[in-house]
């Protein structure tokens, strides 16, 4: 490396003037002056010992002195670099726990929310819990009265099933005023419950001709009877009785009109009606003059009523009759009938001839006790009378009396 | 002066090798530190990005897990909302049920009372005389019922109605449809005989209520039934005697009791409670009659059947060809005797044609 050397101080001096002057002007570094200079001296100087070790020495340093600047320069880029991202560092930590804080709040406010809800809802579902059991206890409280109310519904209502009769042409009648006489067939009948007591083994039933021989017999404690050896102690008791019906039903069956079923035709209204009248008046079938007749297209029922008596009552009792239809079917034929309920009464019987006899010990067999029993009481002298009737039933058995409404 | 700062640092460098030597070791040194710094820089830096991308991440994070999380709550919300709704709208039916269950009961309860208090009249009947005569059945069987028939029955013009002693004849004169009954001489006229039919009920089926406004009075005195009548509506009618107006009253022939419909529903109770009243009759003032509750019956149900008549024979086909009463005669002579098939006659009866005559069914008690 070339060098030279600069003898005086002077020289160095002017030299460096000259280099940052020049480096003033340049705008370059004073480093890069020093290379400059450097390389300049080099191209101009001549080859010379100890000059060139300083040259080789100065270039060193040159290139050391501008490693460094160069290094400071990258320091400083990274140092600039540095506070910037110090701020975006500061900037994000702020967002972030600006956002914690808001989740947080949030949070919060969601468990309020939630909490509030929740509790509405464990409310409502404790109160309706109750409602269904008073709702539930009510309801069997209903069905419980509806029950009694059946019960006691029922026991209003009867049955009256009425024995079989016979019946006879008994006398004619004197003319009465009514113009509606002739078109009916009017029965009266009257409809009574007897009353009845249950008669056990050991009892009997004793009807007085005198009222006066029972209410006797009722005032004793008791009636020794003589059986065989022995007396027997027999206790009379009053009779209480239950409720009893007894009613009127007026039925009446027309003797013009008959009611008729089972009528099937795709006709109209009109011309069923008209088949109906024309084969109902027909003699030939049985039939006569109609004065009209009555249909029903939903029921295929209806009523025919006639213009004379006689006929309706002929047809009533074969129960069927011909008709003229789509086809030449058969139609089911039925009385007309009115009913209606007369003079209804509820009674208690009061059995006012009659005694039961308790605590009849089996001594005899039934038939012979009854006997003792019977000629006990006709006599006056032990307060008895005339006897129409009598009933007694051994132990074992039971019967059910029943009472005439006088 | 700087010149001279700068000449001095230069001095020592330009002067000698060594001087440069050592400026070049400090240069080295202070390039040694620079690069060590920056090296320091770098990692400090990267550590800084990272601490500033990790919050960011976290940020992100946070924001979107915040609006996941406001998404749920919102549906948890609407959830716990629908919950509530519907609870509340349960809550609102149970309330009606129960409302609706409570004037369900109160009217049962209405019900009931009046349905008890006619149950209870049953002990609170009028009396009726009745007598035991023998008759029994077995146990177990509801009381039986007992009827008493009268039909009335017009008959057609140019018919007959014989009633014949014995069944079998009556019977008899039935199969043998046609009958040539002679009048005098070689003439006869054919008659028709047939079964007379008549319609009986079989079951009755009936409701019983107590009728609210009315009352049933026993126990009265034997005297004209109107004159009873007038002095009860004038007793009853009175508020002092606990009574009322009253809208009508009759008289129960068969019973021989009263009964008095007031207009007002709320007389009735009181009456019956009382149960005897001291009535003002002629030649008996303070009269004790019994009033009880007048319990009244609604049919619901009647079964009939068609009912042959045993004894009794219809003829038709009657021509009038001479006097009724000799056509009656005629025909009683004829069916009376053996030959003809007939038998003893219990009664009989000719209805002429173009006349009206009603016969009377009575019940048989004589077979």
């Amino acid at each position: 490396m070339n060098h030279f050397t600069v003898n005086t101080t002077k020289g160095v001096f002017w030299w460096n003037i000259r280099i940052v002057l020049l480096a003033k002007k340049t705008l370059l570094t004073r480093s890069t002056m020093i290379t400059g200079l450097h390389c300049f001296l080099q191209l101009n100087a001549g080859s010379g010992g100890e000059g060139g070790e300083i040259a080789d020495a100065l270039k060193e340093l040159e290139t050391w002195k501008g490693k460094v600047e160069e290094a400071t320069c990258v320091k400083a880029d990274l140092a600039l670099e540095a506070t910037k991202q110090e701020e975006a560092k500061t900037k994000a930590k702020k967002d972030m726990n600006a956002a914690l804080e808001q989740q947080n709040t949030y949070r919060e406010e969601c468990t309020k929310a939630t909490f509030a809800i929740e509790g509405d809802i464990l409310r409502l579902q404790k109160e309706n819990k109750h409602l269904i059991d008073r709702l539930s206890g009510r309801k069997d409280a209903l069905d419980l009265k509806r029950t009694r109310v059946d019960q006691l519904t029922e026991q209003l209502k009867f049955s009256a099933k009425i024995p079989d009769i016979k019946l006879k042409f008994s006398e004619v009648l004197k003319e009465e005023e009514d113009s509606e006489m002739g078109e009916h067939i009017s029965g009266y009948h009257t409809i009574t419950e007897r009353p009845t007591t249950v008669l056990t083994g050991g009892q009997a039933l004793i009807t007085f001709e005198e009222k006066k021989v029972a209410s006797q017999i009722l005032r004793m404690a008791k009636c020794p009877v003589p059986v065989e050896k022995d007396t027997l102690d027999v206790i009379p008791k009053s009779l209480t009785l239950g409720s009893s019906v007894k009613f009127g039903i007026q039925l009446d069956v027309s003797k013009k009109a008959l009611k008729f079923s089972g009528v099937r035709s795709a006709m109209s209204q009109e011309a069923i009606r008209g088949h109906l009248e024309s084969s109902f008046s027909r003699p030939s079938r049985g039939g006569g003059e109609v004065e009209r007749v009555e249909y029903d297209p939903d029921t295929g029922t209806g009523k025919v009523t006639f213009l004379n008596t006689g006929v309706a009552e002929r047809l009533a009792l074969i129960g069927m009759y011909s008709v003229d239809l789509d086809a030449h079917v058969t139609i089911k034929v039925e009385p007309v009938l009115q009913y209606h309920l007369e003079g209804f009464q509820a009674f208690c019987g009061a059995p006012e001839r009659t005694v039961l006899l308790d605590k009849i010990r089996d001594v005899e067999d039934e038939e012979d006790m009854a006997d003792i029993l019977e000629i006990f009481f006709q006599k006056q002298t032990n307060s008895g009378g005339e006897i129409e009737s009598i009933k007694y039933i051994s132990r074992g058995k039971e019967l059910l009396a029943l009472f005439d409404v006088i | 002066m700087p010149k001279s700062a700068v000449m001095m640092a230069e001095g020592g460098l330009l002067d000698s090798l060594e001087g440069v030597k050592d400026e070049i070791i400090r240069q080295k040194v202070l390039y040694e530190k620079l690069v060590e710094e920056q090296a320091q820089l770098v990692k400090t830096n990267s550590e800084r990005e990272q601490r500033t991308k990790d919050f960011k991440d976290r940020f992100v994070k946070i924001t979107e897990g915040l609006e996941q999380a406001k998404e749920q709550h919102l549906e948890t919300i609407n959830s716990q909302k629908r919950k509530h709704d519907s609870l509340k709208q349960e809550e609102a039916e149970l309330l009606e049920d129960l409302k609706g269950t409570e004037t369900a009961l109160e009217e049962q309860e209405i019900k009931e009372a009046e349905v008890e208090g006619a149950t209870n009249v049953n002990t609170v009947v009028p009396k009726r005389e009745v007598v035991f005569r023998g008759a029994t059945v077995a146990t177990g069987n509801p009381q039986p019922f007992d009827v008493k028939s009268r039909i009335k029955y017009p008959m057609e013009g140019g018919t007959a109605l014989i009633t014949f002693e014995d069944e079998i004849v009556a019977r008899k004169i039935q199969s043998l449809q046609t009958h040539k009954v002679t009048l005098e001489g070689e003439c006869y006229i054919t008659v028709e005989a047939h079964p007379v039919q008549l319609t009986v009920p079989t079951l009755v089926q009936m409701d019983t209520r107590v009728c609210p406004r009315s009352i049933l009075v026993s126990q009265l005195p034997d005297m004209d039934s109107e004159v009873i009548l007038d002095k009860l509506e004038i007793h009853f009618g009175k508020r002092f005697n606990g009574g009322g107006e009253v809208a009508s009253r009759h008289f129960q022939e068969d019973t021989r009791n009263a009964v008095l419909v007031f207009t007002d529903d709320k007389i009735a109770l009181g009456l019956t409670q009382k149960e005897n009243h001291e009535v003002s009759f002629p030649k008996k003032s303070k009269y004790k009659v019994r009033v009880t509750p007048f319990v009244n019956g609604t049919i619901t149900r009647v079964e009939t059947e068609a009912l042959a008549c045993p004894r009794t024979v219809l003829l038709t086909g009657i021509p009038g060809v001479m006097d009724a009463d000799c056509l009656q005669d005629t025909l009683e002579i004829f069916f009376q005797k053996g030959s003809n098939g007939g038998g003893e006659i219990s009664n009989a009866l000719y209805n002429p044609p173009g006349q009206t005559a009603v016969a009377l069914f009575e019940q048989d008690t004589g077979i």
